[in-house]
């Protein structure tokens, strides 16, 4: 239930973040769907790893995801990366370095102010493996046909 | 083959995609399959976000250029697909031009979600993620409630064309401030995660991930453009977010 829930609530937040950017139609179950496998993969992960490799292996995953699923349905992969993404958005962590920053604390707002850069490099490292591996193998596959 | 015809068409699916939102690969990527499949010999585009120029060299040698400015846009993924989707048949059949802007014209009438029902989904996205960082369901509440007030307070912004900074600073104000005086008055129990909760209805992921796609393509301008975007809205969320709890201890003596 730990970590089934989570989920749920990343697929509710993730439908109706839908809304916004209008997606429709039957994204509107499997875009969500992404976020939901990326968050279940960040808690996994969360028994054996630290905190921003978390968040690159769930970045991997989502990215994965959303390639697939394009190939899938024919569509662009951007919607099911935008919302499976959207939850590991540091919005916490705008907000905790910020606060750190009126408290005074100078310590603890360099370290969440970096450690907010550092989740936002992960995402991009993942999505950059994923997408740069895919087509790499892309290019060899037409290489050898041509 | 009318080069200029094939020009102003190759625009115009251009800008409907950039203004979607796409990235700018696929605009570039598209306008250059238009050009192979209607045998143009010679023709180039460069696409940032907020500009557009595309040249083309007709049968006699002589250069066509067209440059177009776009305003702020978001994004609309329903009309990228359809967009897509046409680029693949056009590039596929070959249709005459004509045909090809009627298509335009008909994704450009798909239909949004009301202004309603984005509204309430700015409530879900709170709700939803406030219980998923681990706020109580009372949390959670309050932040639908929240959300949809700040939602309503982003939509009359963009309503008169307010910048965006501004509106960002003012909205995630809006977000603190609400949370803050509801938790002053005993509704809430975790003040921090309902403001994220709330927040996250203006922090820039849809930008971030804009920004990721295209520096990986290579498009390194635009993502530089778009990145510069994301940090100008993060800190605006801080500023905004900043001010309403600096004036909650001072007014109201919450700590939050």
């Amino acid at each position: 239930m730990n970590l089934l829930l989570p989920c749920v609530y990343a697929f509710v937040a993730c439908f109706a973040y839908c809304f916004i950017v209008n997606i429709r139609g039957q994204m509107l179950f499997w875009a969500p769907l992404g976020a939901s496998i990326g968050w279940l993969v960040y808690l996994l992960c969360g028994f054996f790893a630290q905190d921003l490799l978390c968040y690159f292996l769930a970045t991997v995953v989502v990215s994965a995801y959303a390639e697939l699923m394009a190939r899938i349905k024919r569509v662009p992969a951007t919607g099911f990366l935008l919302i499976g993404i959207f939850p590991m958005v540091p919005g916490g962590g705008i907000y905790y370095t910020m606060k750190y920053c009126i408290d005074g604390d100078t310590a603890l707002f360099l370290e969440t102010g970096i450690h907010t850069f550092g989740i936002a490099g992960c995402l991009a490292l993942g999505v950059l493996v994923v997408t740069s591996i895919l087509h790499l193998a892309h290019t060899i596959r037409h290489m050898r046909q041509a | 083959m009318d080069c200029n015809e094939l020009l102003n068409t190759a625009t115009d699916v251009a800008y409907a995609l950039l203004e979607s939102g796409a990235e700018i690969y696929r605009v570039e990527e598209t306008v250059m399959r238009i050009y192979a499949a209607y045998g143009a010999r010679e023709g180039h585009i460069f696409a940032i976000p907020t500009l557009l120029i595309l040249s083309l060299q007709d049968e006699d040698g002589k250069n066509l250029t067209t440059i177009r400015r776009l305003g702020n846009h978001g994004s609309d993924l329903a009309r990228v697909n359809a967009y897509n989707e046409l680029c693949r048949t056009v590039c596929r059949e070959r249709p005459p031009f004509s045909q090809i802007h009627q298509e335009l014209a008909r994704i450009g009438r798909l239909p949004h979600y009301t202004p309603l029902q984005q509204i309430a989904a700015g409530g879900v996205v709170a709700f939803g993620f406030t219980f998923l960082f681990g706020g109580s369901a009372i949390d959670a509440l309050c932040a639908l409630a929240w959300g949809v007030l700040v939602k309503l307070i982003l939509f009359l912004l963009e309503k008169y064309h307010a910048n965006s900074f501004f509106t960002t600073i003012v909205a995630s104000f809006a977000a603190a401030a609400l949370a803050l005086t509801g938790f002053w008055l005993g509704l809430g129990e975790n003040l921090d995660k309902i403001i994220i909760g709330v927040l996250m209805n203006l922090v820039p992921g849809v930008v971030l991930t804009n920004v990721m796609r295209d520096m990986i393509a290579g498009d390194l301008v635009a993502g530089l453009t778009k990145l510069a975007q994301a940090l100008i809205t993060a800190t605006g969320i801080a500023l905004g977010t900043g001010v309403a709890i600096s004036l909650g201890r001072v007014i109201l003596g919450v700590v939050g």
